[in-house]
């Protein structure tokens, strides 16, 4: 069976902790451990904060839609906004070096959101719906 | 909660119609409800409440676990906390739960009579609209009351 969940709300770092518990207990209750669980919270809190702080530039009268789908081998996220959005092909793989000396240079939360999941993908269609579509396989031979 | 202060903000939950997302529900809920700045005891009210309003949407509105689902919508401003339970099941009259009259009280317990007794003791509102089929909804308002804060009343 297909379980279908939707979340919708502002778009303010202050309520980063009300989607991290709300992806923690979906992950949990579609059967993942605990690292998987951890991984999946993880990289949607970084799919949000790029909403709050480039899509919205910091605007907190704005609102960030999560759509969550549970099927039987996969658990699905969609991150979506009505922002200004991006050129996923522009952010390519961040020189970590860079990131170490300059702390924050940006591409780090698109490659990590990548390494915490198995697909990312990106729907861009600015000032209408940008979406982040996130996939993770539930692999039951590990998760008894 | 300061920021929080200032305008109203909106939050949306749409879940499958089952028990076992009540827990997520409380949850989301109360730490919604904490965020705007009640107190645990209220929190804990409000938190009742809306499983009860769930409750009764999975029990009697729809006819079995997992064929729709529950809308909540939780709007929080500088005095109070709005919380709005949907479903597009069957509806049932509110009116014929509000009479004084025992025997059909008790009659009407089974179908969820003393859930809304329950949440209008928790709440300090609480109202219905109902369009069977096409959209139920429960309507339910807490006032942050502030202490030593005379402009808010109840």
């Amino acid at each position: 069976m297909i379980e279908q969940f939707h979340l919708q709300l502002p778009s303010h770092t202050d309520f980063l902790d009300l989607i991290r518990d709300f992806i923690s207990k979906l992950s949990d209750y579609a059967g993942f451990g605990e690292e998987d669980v951890y991984k999946i919270s993880l990289a949607v809190d970084e799919a949000c904060t790029n909403v709050i702080r480039h899509a919205y530039n910091e605007e907190d009268a704005q609102r960030i839609d999560m759509d969550v789908e549970i099927q039987a081998e996969q658990f699905i996220v969609i991150v979506s906004d009505s922002g200004r959005g991006f050129d996923p092909d522009k952010i390519g793989e961040p020189d970590l070096q860079d990131y170490i000396i300059r702390h924050k240079v940006g591409g780090f939360g698109l490659y990590l959101m990548k390494t915490l999941m198995d697909t990312v993908e990106f729907s861009i269609e600015p000032g209408v719906r940008n979406a982040v579509r996130m996939v993770k396989s539930l692999k039951k031979d590990l998760n008894p | 909660v300061e920021m929080l202060a200032q305008k109203e903000k909106q939050f949306e939950l749409k879940i499958p119609n089952q028990t076992d997302n009540l827990d997520l529900i409380r949850d989301f809920v109360g730490k919604v409800s904490g965020k705007v700045g009640f107190t645990e005891d209220d929190i804990d009210k409000i938190r009742i409440a809306v499983d009860e309003a769930c409750t009764n949407v999975i029990k009697h509105a729809y006819e079995q676990e997992g064929e729709d689902h529950i809308g909540i919508i939780i709007k929080i401003d500088y005095s109070k906390l709005t919380i709005v339970v949907t479903d597009r099941g069957k509806g049932f009259n509110p009116k014929s739960l509000e009479l004084p009259d025992m025997e059909t009280y008790l009659a009407e317990l089974r179908v969820g009579g003393l859930g809304i007794y329950l949440m209008k003791t928790l709440m300090d509102e609480v109202n219905y609209t109902i369009k069977p089929g096409v959209g139920n909804e429960v309507r339910m308002v807490k006032y942050l009351v502030k202490n030593g804060d005379p402009t808010i009343e109840k």
